[in-house]
């Protein structure tokens, strides 16, 4: 079978360089694909330079909660999905005696601190005299994990066409498809006004995970997981979004940085692996905090919550909201 | 897997290319055996059960077949055979319809049936039916199960057609080795290319000022004319590029391969009568129609009454092998009344009395008439609901229903990257869309007769002018088409003709 396909191969190429009408075919053949590639790839990087140049640091997900803050709150959760999913606001409210939307949820699926920087620097005002908590992940520091679901839109677009081009092409094409439709939308969300003229989210920016992922989908253990995979903090995500973390801090009345639990079931001690990779990422976090003048939460585990908790390694399930959200709480009033 | 799809475009096609030249090298059967397990496989990766549904279909068929070659069971094996498929087409197209129009008229409440369409069973359906109809008037047995295979299942045309002959499909796959393949696969890739270009630049993108506008009709909403002319124009011309697109592809993909599938479409738009319409639009649907219903019917054998009787239960039956509503029905008993009304007036009118001049400006009036009589049909044959399709026939008219005139929120999608740009430009850039489009569809030659197409065992299409060539500007006329398809399909549109 191994020497079917290069002799295939052979034969397709010796017909392109017959003589005659086939060989003419062929190399019209061989002439259209190669200018196809061309054409394609000169008008992607177009595509990406016009992205490039209309994309705005809010993304759709972010702009379309930013409404809650109508209810000029000044508790605010952002972050990445850790918070959307386990941070009940209207508990949070209750918990710390503010009134209804005294706090809310402004977190999103992979969200990044850029974004939130942004959001910031759009309505300051706002922001001014709130309390923000931030979550983070390990794959928005970590340069290896280049997937188009998680990949920080607000980094690859201070990467210039000719990195976004070289770095993710050809295996991570999708990153940039996500890159540019997007752009497209956050633009879009912006030009609508979203921020102003939406209407709230429910629920004060809480999503629910209902159940539980089955037993075959859990990861075996977390050294392995593709968020802390070709582990590398030296890239452009570090250093941007580190530097946004720094630079919320004046433009807020508190900023804390929390960095969530994994699920019970995932035991630091037996897994050097992600214990290492662990440490590095939580280092980063506390040292630019030191450095910046931001506090960190460094959340390992919850008492009281445990496996049956979890919708998947990483998020709670609807009965564990209101466990995190005390804790979390407890702990930013401590 | 749709083939205007990444998983299709790299991987599929690339591997099933390979696998047929390489086993094309062995042998022409060999080729055929790898052709139709890529097939099996391409319909097993929509649904791997309803694979199965195929694999029944045609093993039952081939060997009701078998059966046949005995002259004394050959038609009343034959007729089982008919009813067998038409069983199982109703009972997956048609159990849910039929259920509900016997619950309305009974008033009684029956069981909701949920059976998923297993995709292309009209198409492999017809085309089996044909084949055991050919066999009871003599054609000769399949007896290749290899070959049988791939004429149902044959990747290109199993989904949405074209629906093929088992006497134009069969031989093909019988022959030695070509001597052209790269010729035919050099004008394939062409044809795919326009193909795809159709499909996903132009009928893709005309979808944004149809699908919204239908959906708020068919929600109870109501429709201002402007919209109401825009969503229709649109429609009629996505419809038009998104099946023939399809058919394009289809027809190319099959030249890569060396196989000819017939023509499906033939500049329906510029038909100027309906019958010219229906040698022109799902060319292969309508032939099927003709031979294995129409003329079985008596055809206009029977006098002039039982002509219209049976072109109107052709057309109607013809509007539900589309889909299972009232919708579908009346749009087939629109054509039927217009076949009717085309017929009564050619058989009362002698056009050869009419001056030059007559005949020319007569010529434009039926091309203006025909070309709005499928446009109104056509609304019957997008909307959900007949309260939907009267919601935009009144729009059309210049009639506000009474339910909420339908506004548009100005977002303009071009390839799905949205741009705010306001309602008035919007209907500005839709009315554009469709000009442009209509032009291709109106001044344009087809496709077929761009590429000097031939069909199996025919002479090749015709242009006037404008004619495909290996040459540099070809290329690169076929890479741009290729090149800014390629970005289009991320939108991941379904083909209409899919649900069929």
């Amino acid at each position: 079978m191994a020497s079917v396909l290069p002799s295939t191969l052979a034969s397709v190429l010796a017909s392109v360089l017959r003589s005659g009408v086939q060989g003419r075919a062929g190399r019209w053949i061989a002439c259209t694909l190669v200018i196809t590639g061309a054409v394609w790839l000169a008008a992607f990087a177009g595509l990406l330079g016009v992205a490039d140049h209309i994309r705005v640091d809010v993304p759709q997900a972010l702009a379309i909660k930013l409404p809650l803050l109508q209810s000029r709150p000044d508790l605010i959760f952002a972050g990445e999905s850790r918070t959307e999913y386990q941070v009940d606001a209207e508990l949070a409210a209750r918990l710390t005696g503010r009134p209804a939307g005294g706090a809310v949820n402004i977190a999103y699926d992979a969200g990044e601190p850029l974004a939130v920087l942004a959001a910031i620097r759009r309505q300051s005002e706002l922001f001014r005299k709130a309390h923000v908590v931030v979550s983070v992940a390990p794959f928005i520091f970590n340069e290896g994990v280049r997937s188009a679901a998680v990949y920080p839109l607000d980094v690859a677009g201070r990467l210039g066409v000719v990195e976004q081009m070289t770095s993710f092409l050809p295996l991570r094409i999708g990153t940039l498809f996500r890159f540019i439709r997007e752009s497209f939308n956050a633009r879009l969300a912006s030009d609508q006004h979203m921020a102003e003229r939406a209407s709230r989210p429910p629920a004060y920016g809480l999503s629910v995970l209902q159940t539980s992922q089955p037993e075959a989908r859990w990861p075996r253990d977390l050294g392995t997981h593709p968020h802390y995979g070709d582990w590398n903090l030296s890239g452009p995500k570090t250093r941007f979004e580190t530097a946004a973390l720094c630079d919320m801090v004046p433009l807020v009345r508190q900023l804390t940085v929390v960095i969530p639990p994994w699920a019970p079931r995932y035991a630091r001690d037996a897994d050097a692996a992600w214990r290492e990779k662990d440490d590095q990422y939580s280092a980063l976090v506390t040292d630019a905090g030191r450095r910046c003048g931001f506090g960190v939460l460094n959340i390992e585990a919850v008492p009281g919550l445990d496996q049956s908790n979890y919708a998947d390694e990483m998020h709670v399930n609807a009965s564990g909201i209101p466990i995190y959200t005390r804790y979390l709480v407890a702990q930013l009033r401590s | 897997m749709l083939f205007s799809s990444y998983t299709f475009l790299f991987q599929f096609l690339p591997a099933t290319l390979l696998a047929f030249a390489a086993a094309r090298r062995h042998s022409a059967r060999a080729g055929v055996l790898v052709l139709a397990a890529a097939s099996l496989f391409f319909y097993g990766a929509w649904r791997p059960a309803y694979l199965l549904v195929l694999i029944a279909s045609v093993a039952a068929n081939f060997s009701l077949g078998l059966l046949m070659e005995d002259p004394l069971k050959r038609r009343i094996v034959g007729t089982f055979g008919v009813a067998l498929n038409l069983v199982a087409l109703c009972y997956f197209k048609y159990t849910g319809f039929i259920l509900d129009a016997v619950s309305t008229v009974s008033g009684t409440s029956l069981p909701f049936a949920e059976i998923v369409l297993p995709l292309g069973i009209s198409f492999f359906t017809f085309q089996q039916i044909a084949y055991l109809v050919d066999v009871m008037r003599g054609a000769k047995v399949e007896r290749d199960v290899v070959s049988y295979t791939l004429f149902v299942c044959f990747f290109p045309h199993l989904i949405a057609g074209p629906l093929v002959h088992h006497a134009e499909m069969i031989p093909q796959f019988k022959r030695s080795r070509t001597g052209r393949s790269a010729v035919l696969a050099a004008r394939g890739l062409a044809i795919f290319a326009a193909g795809l270009f159709k499909k996903v630049v132009i009928a893709d993108n005309l979808a944004q000022f149809v699908s919204p506008v239908f959906a708020h009709v068919d929600a109870g909403g109501s429709v201002t004319t402007s919209w109401a002319w825009l969503a229709t124009l649109a429609y009629t011309l996505q419809i038009y590029f998104d099946f023939s697109g399809y058919s394009d592809m289809a027809i190319g993909l099959a030249l890569l391969f060396g196989i000819r599938l017939p023509v499906n479409f033939r500049s329906p738009y510029q038909a100027a009568s309906i019958i010219e319409f229906w040698r022109r639009w799902h060319v292969t649907l309508s032939r099927f129609l003709r031979d294995y219903l129409y003329i079985p019917l008596g055809g206009n054998r029977l006098g002039k009454q039982r002509r219209y009787a049976n072109l109107m239960v052709t057309m109607l039956l013809g509007g539900l092998w589309h889909g299972a509503g009232w919708n579908f029905l009346i749009w087939g008993g629109l054509h039927g009344l217009y076949l009717g009304v085309n017929h009564l007036w050619s058989d009362r009118h002698d056009h050869k009395k009419d001056s030059a001049a007559l005949r020319s400006a007569g010529g434009v009036l039926s091309w203006a008439l025909t070309l709005l009589a499928v446009i109104i049909a056509w609304v019957f044959f997008r909307a959900r609901t007949l309260a939907g399709a009267g919601a935009m026939l009144a729009g059309l008219s210049g009639f506000t229903g009474a339910g909420a005139a339908y506004e548009s929120p100005g977002i303009l999608r071009m390839m799905d990257l949205p741009m705010l740009v306001g309602e008035t430009r919007l209907l500005q850039i839709g009315v554009g869309a469709v000009v442009i489009a209509s032009a291709v569809a109106l001044l344009l030659p087809n496709v077929a007769q761009i590429f000097g197409y031939r069909e199996y065992r025919r002479s090749p299409e015709q242009s006037a002018f404008v004619r495909w060539q290996p040459s540099a500007a070809w290329a690169i006329v076929t890479a741009l088409a290729l090149a800014s398809s390629l970005f289009g399909m991320w939108q991941r549109l379904e083909f209409l003709y899919f649900q069929f």
